[in-house]
């Protein structure tokens, strides 16, 4: 067993940790003493010889923190793009859903059934006669006045076949001169 | 019983001689016997017996046979006539022709009671890393235990070698340690004593000279150092002092 060997050794690491206890205390100390001056002074005591590896660190992150600008925004823009992509999905998806689907088809329907249904409209550039037909086979002679919108059904060469609503008799029908409508105003 | 460790590497700037004075503050009852061609263990003049011997290995070559012999006459006779724990420091190019003769003579030692270790220095260094395993096959016929310190100053030794230095040595390491250049020039001037005995008297001193600040991290690096050297070299100390 060796004794003097074991104390001497045991001495040797302890003057050892003591050392480095005094030193980690110095180096705190002058640490505080330098974080109270404005930061630009700081800067001249990045490399003090009395601050240990670790403070001469916590100098440095106190200047870089003094000087680092800081971004001003109107607005969370994180947080504004991440609540959009959120709905964007939310709506993908509901859009996606079967019964969406299923309207998006009956409305597709009624639409073009719609557009089918609904006459081209015309505007007369001058008094142009006509004779109107009702579904019963009565044929009434009317004058249509220029510059009137008219409804037409189709085109059949020169003419433009037109109806005319009328409360007790329904629809009148009657074809009038294409060439009597205005150009800017194209039929089918 | 009389022990003396042999601290050995005959290629120089290894660290032999800072583990020495490392061996000295494990065992402050250790005589010490020097070997060298010029003194360095002047802090331990109290403790130590020097022998100057021829630096260069050719010198020694030269001169061969009798003379070459004749050269330790005085370090065997110092030798035999050890009563306690003896760290004989043997400079470099020495080990290779000092250790033949102790194993020669080392029955006639064996008959006095006198025990020998070998303790070898080992560095990445090419010249070092090849020399230490020829010394420790030189001890091991009458070496009772041989120790090998990997000194990392130069870096790391490859496991490889270290393996190869084979069974029976008790191999510990000395880790490389940057310190302070007023303290490395203060290590120098006063060896690991000075560490030890009068460093914390001298604290006052150095805080004129250096600063507070400098002076506290000088006395840091030399205090561990110091006990980072003894660590080295504490297994074979122990085994000196038996």
């Amino acid at each position: 067993m060796a004794r003097i060997v074991d104390d001497r050794l045991r001495g040797a690491e302890e003057a050892e940790r003591a050392a480095a206890r005094r030193v980690g205390k110095n180096s705190r100390v002058r640490l505080t003493e330098l974080l109270r001056l404005a930061p630009r002074e700081r800067m001249a005591h990045l490399e003090d010889p009395a601050l240990i590896g670790p403070d001469r660190v916590r100098l440095r992150r106190s200047i870089q923190a003094a000087f680092a600008k800081p971004r001003r925004r109107w607005w969370p823009r994180g947080q504004i793009l991440a609540r959009g992509r959120r709905l964007g999905i939310a709506l993908l998806r509901g859009a996606l859903h079967p019964a969406v689907l299923a309207l998006l088809v009956i409305a597709g329907g009624w639409f073009e059934l719609a557009r089918r249904a609904t006459p081209q409209i015309g505007r007369t550039m001058s008094p142009l006669a006509t004779d109107l037909s009702e579904q019963r086979g009565f044929v009434t002679t009317y004058t249509i006045p220029a510059n009137s919108w008219v409804p037409v059904e189709r085109l059949e060469r020169d003419l433009a076949w037109v109806r005319m609503w009328e409360p007790r008799q329904g629809y009148l029908r009657g074809a009038i001169w294409r060439a009597g409508l205005d150009p800017s105003q194209p039929a089918h | 019983m009389p022990r003396i460790l042999l601290v050995a590497q005959d290629k120089g700037g290894s660290g032999k001689t800072v583990l020495v004075r490392a061996l000295a503050e494990c065992l402050p009852t250790a005589r010490l016997i020097e070997i060298e061609a010029g003194r360095r263990l002047v802090e331990l003049d109290d403790r130590l017996s020097f022998f100057p011997v021829r630096a260069e290995r050719g010198e020694i070559d030269r001169t061969g046979g009798q003379a070459a012999r004749a050269e330790f006459d005085g370090v065997l006779n110092a030798m035999a006539a050890a009563e306690g724990p003896v760290i004989v420091d043997v400079g470099a190019n020495t080990a290779g022709s000092l250790l033949p003769l102790i194993r020669e003579a080392g029955g006639r030692y064996g008959r006095r009671g006198i025990t020998f270790a070998l303790l070898v220095v080992v560095t990445s260094e090419p010249g070092a890393l090849a020399n230490a395993p020829t010394l420790l096959d030189l001890a091991a016929p009458f070496a009772a235990a041989r120790f090998a310190v990997e000194n990392q100053v130069e870096g790391p030794v490859d496991p490889a070698a270290l393996k190869a230095l084979g069974k029976g040595v008790t191999l510990t390491r000395l880790e490389r340690l940057s310190l302070d250049a007023r303290a490395n020039e203060l290590l120098q001037k006063g060896g690991l004593r000075f560490i030890g005995e009068d460093l914390a008297g001298a604290e006052d001193n150095l805080i004129t000279q250096f600063g507070f600040a400098e002076a506290g991290r000088i006395v840091e690096d030399l205090t561990r150092f110091r006990a980072k050297a003894m660590a080295a070299t504490a297994p074979a100390a122990a085994w000196l002092e038996g």
